[in-house]
């Protein structure tokens, strides 16, 4: 892998050696599909699934409320 | 239903829902409760039964934020964008019919040459009207991607950083790798002058450069002096980005483009 950025890879990969430290936060996000719209949602500790972002190509996609960043599924 | 209601128009909406005399509408079966939930909701917030379902829009845009992301999953720290995501968007995009041209919006420090010259070269040979819109940032491997459209925008206060590809904190000691980087480097530079008015030595000239960057070498372009380098088209913004899409989905698809006004 060549990585061309103006980032250094120290900020980069900062997180990797304390990354076993946070593990036990949970708050890992994770992708799911959903009616053709691909969705990164993270899991809280209530058990529902909060949007974080919403992949699309359909700019109209952003204005639905459903697929707002912060709703809950 | 043991879970208390997070929201005062759930509540709302919930109270209403045990009383199913006094609905106003019929409710198909296959409804799940949600559905039911947001029928009422728009009945309640807007006076209608349902928002109209939005028609397929012929101009789509593709967003390309933070690291660009290859092989290697990147820390969660960074804002990535991924080409896993963004290879089978822009196949579908050439295969619909609907869609008639991309909006590429812009904001990225760099990141994987492979990855970025992947997307690149898919953005190059979309049938589709293609612009690029640089807003805040798209240095480094943003560059290539950035030209790889029919047309090019950035914003005046947008800026581009070229510098040559290097492996940081490795020691370059043989001349295999020396080498390895050098053709990676004349990908980049190959893809940009092809489909940029920038000629190679001035883009070599740019990319090495001293004196501009605090610590190494390079240089940064803001808005102006990226369009009067030959690298982007026209200085703009979200509107002059639209309307040259517009234009050229005009040329490509005829006048009479549906939706497009």
């Amino acid at each position: 892998m060549v990585l061309y950025t103006i980032v250094s890879l120290e900020t980069i990969f900062e997180e990797t050696m304390m990354a076993e430290f946070l593990n036990s936060a949970g708050t890992e996000e994770f992708e799911i599909d959903l009616s053709g719209k691909k969705l990164v949602v993270q899991l809280l500790s209530s058990g529902q699934l909060q949007i974080n972002r919403l992949i699309s190509t359909n700019p109209s996609d952003y204005l639905n409320p459903d697929w707002q960043p912060g709703s809950i599924l | 239903m043991e879970n208390p209601p997070q929201f005062p128009e759930k509540v709302l909406v919930e109270s209403e829902n045990e009383s199913p005399s006094e609905e106003p509408f019929e409710q198909p079966l296959r409804q799940s409760p949600r559905k039911q939930r947001l029928v009422l909701q728009n009945l309640k917030n807007l006076g209608q039964l349902n928002t109209p379902t939005p028609i397929e829009n012929p101009l789509h845009t593709l967003i390309i934020i933070g690291q660009i992301e290859g092989h290697m999953i990147l820390p969660p720290k960074n804002k990535t964008t991924k080409y896993e995501h963004i290879i089978p968007q822009l196949v579908a995009i050439e295969q619909s019919k609907a869609i008639k041209g991309v909006l590429v919006i812009l904001n990225t420090v760099g990141g994987d040459v492979e990855a970025g010259l992947a997307i690149a070269e898919m953005l190059e040979s979309l049938s589709k009207a293609t612009v690029s819109l640089v807003l805040g940032g798209g240095h480094s491997i943003g560059v290539p991607i950035a030209v790889s459209t029919n047309y090019s925008f950035i914003a005046e206060t947008a800026t581009m950083t070229i510098h040559p590809l290097r492996l940081t904190g490795m020691v370059v000691g043989v001349p295999q790798t020396y080498e390895y980087l050098d053709k990676m480097q004349d990908r980049v530079i190959k893809f940009v002058t092809n489909h940029s008015k920038i000629t190679e030595e001035r883009f070599r000239e740019l990319m090495f450069r001293t004196g501009d960057l605090l610590r190494d070498i390079g240089t940064v372009l803001v808005g102006k002096d990226a369009v009067a380098s030959g690298l982007i088209d026209e200085i703009g913004g979200i509107s002059q980005a639209l309307k040259k899409l517009e234009e050229i989905v005009e040329l490509k698809y005829g006048a009479t483009s549906r939706g497009l006004q």
